[in-house]
């Protein structure tokens, strides 16, 4: 895939402080997102795979090591990069629309470019008719979708998904799994996905880090070349991948 | 929708209540207890001309005493929610000043503050200021990292979690807050105007007991009641346009 970095990892660590003791989250990660490359993390859960997406989206500092997007910290980058938490983090008492303009209102932008910028992207994620609606008002999926235009409406060059589809039905899981795939490859952006679906990892991850469980260290990195392909699930190459990453997740298991 | 609702309860109510009133003025036969026609007429009257002007008079005591309260005590509030070290520094204060009877000080603000308005809106002020205080930063601590972490990595600032996130996610608990304050502050306003004073609807009330005028203090009753309900029914107006958020999305 070539192009240059945009995410680069070397020897991550980090800690919490749970009561005065230390506890040890992230050891040794090191890793490199080149441009236009979709990474999945999946590990076990309580693994650090959160905290590590915290830390690359610069709302938490690295205890020891260096992370660095487009070339600066994280922090430094904010306004690159963008972030969708776990359970949406769409405001409820913001409209849609309010939601959506959010990014472009604090970065200064003319209200006429907000709001031609906001119509686009609701346009193509098919959200318009959903603008005045607030997010108690929508399903799932919707509010799935909504956040998505909230954060590539800003234009970033790196985005960071924390488990995106987890609490979907598994129909409306892979509509949007494909309707993301399409978008990223079309954008051509750099993506870290984070999730413990293996199906998801091996659909929506070019390249897969496997997490090791507590602390969270790179087991393996794996190569997933068929990945891009909006049919990839009815191949044999997808099923192979995914048993792989199961035993390798049980071996862990097991062996912890 | 809601305040249709509430409108319709209190027509109701209001015919029960004056049904009930008529029956035991009727049957006690006493001149403490007028009939409600009665005390319409004091009310209609060239007496009802002065209850307006000391309702207008009590009406801008607590108007101001809300607004200086709520000046106040949110963005204090918000203040501490958000900073735990001075929240801890602080708390003990609080703590300490909350459970304390505002009302008390009636005798102390007439000394440093005189006879005037400015005695009475503050001890009203007083007494409001701890609630939305106490409510606000209460909400504000609740606040779910989440939504801060979400704000940020939009690129908001410190400021922006506040007008974004921090202020909206607050709001209709400063308007629980609220509701319950206007009750103390129609109390303790009657407390104010009590003593040393001859405006406001608490000075009305106690000059036509004094008179043993029953007619003209139950309009002041009435009157006072009146202003309660006006600013209660004021606020549930004010927060459906102010949180539309919260009356919509139930549906699903």
């Amino acid at each position: 895939m070539g192009g240059s970095p945009v995410v680069e990892i070397e020897d991550l660590h980090f800690f919490y402080r749970v009561g005065g003791r230390k506890v040890q989250v992230l050891e040794e990660v090191n890793l490199q997102v080149r441009e236009g490359e979709a990474w999945a993390v999946i590990g076990p859960s309580g693994c650090g795979k959160t905290t590590f997406l915290y830390l690359l989206a610069g709302l938490l500092d690295p205890a020891g090591g260096r992370v660095a997007v487009c070339g600066s910290s994280p922090r430094q980058r904010q306004r690159e990069i963008a972030l969708i938490l776990q359970n949406y983090g769409l405001f409820p008492w913001k409209t849609v629309w309010q939601n959506v303009v959010l990014g472009l209102q604090m970065r200064g932008l003319p209200r006429r470019e907000q709001a031609r910028r906001a119509e686009a992207i609701l346009e193509e994620l098919g959200l318009a008719e959903l603008a005045q609606r607030y997010p108690e008002e929508l399903s799932g999926g919707q509010k799935q979708r909504v956040a998505i235009a909230r954060s590539l409406v800003t234009e970033p060059s790196l985005l960071l998904m924390d488990e995106p589809f987890s609490a979907l039905d598994a129909l409306t899981r892979e509509r949007l799994q494909n309707f993301l795939l399409d978008l990223i490859q079309r954008r051509r952006l750099a993506t870290v996905l984070v999730t413990h679906n293996i199906e998801e990892a091996a659909f929506l991850g070019r390249r897969i880090a496997v997490f090791s469980s507590l602390p969270g260290r790179i087991l393996e990195v794996v190569d997933n070349p068929g990945m891009g392909d909006p049919d990839y699930r009815a191949t044999e190459k997808f099923w192979q991948t995914v048993n792989y990453l199961r035993s390798r997740l049980q071996g862990q298991r097991l062996a912890s | 929708m809601r305040v249709r609702r509430v409108n319709r309860a209190v027509l109701n109510l209001r015919q029960a209540h004056r049904a009930v009133w008529h029956l035991f003025s009727w049957w006690l036969n006493t001149p403490t207890l007028p009939r409600p026609l009665a005390v319409l007429q004091a009310f209609l009257d060239r007496r009802a001309e002065e209850v307006w002007g000391h309702v207008w008079v009590s009406g801008r005591r607590i108007l101001i005493s809300l607004g200086v309260g709520l000046v106040l005590g949110v963005p204090l509030g918000l203040y501490l929610g958000r900073n735990r070290r001075l929240d801890a520094i602080t708390a003990p204060f609080i703590h300490l000043t909350y459970p304390i009877p505002k009302i008390v000080f009636l005798p102390l603000l007439l000394i440093f503050l005189g006879l005037g308005d400015a005695s009475r809106v503050v001890l009203i002020t007083l007494a409001i200021f701890f609630q939305i205080l106490v409510t606000t930063r209460d909400a504000a601590r609740s606040l779910p990292q989440a939504a801060i972490y979400s704000i940020q990595s939009l690129g908001g600032t410190e400021w922006d979690v506040y007008r974004h996130v921090l202020f909206p996610y607050v709001l209709p608990r400063i308007f629980t807050a609220l509701r319950i304050s206007i009750g103390t502050a129609v109390a303790v306003l009657f407390f104010a105007e009590s003593f040393a004073t001859n405006s406001g609807l608490g000075y009305f009330i106690m000059d036509s007991w004094g008179r043993t005028d029953y007619e003209r203090m139950f309009a002041g009753i009435v009157a006072m009641s009146l202003l309660g309900l006006t600013l209660y029914l004021g606020l549930e107006t004010l927060e459906y346009w102010l949180c539309p958020w919260e009356f919509r999305g139930r549906a699903r």
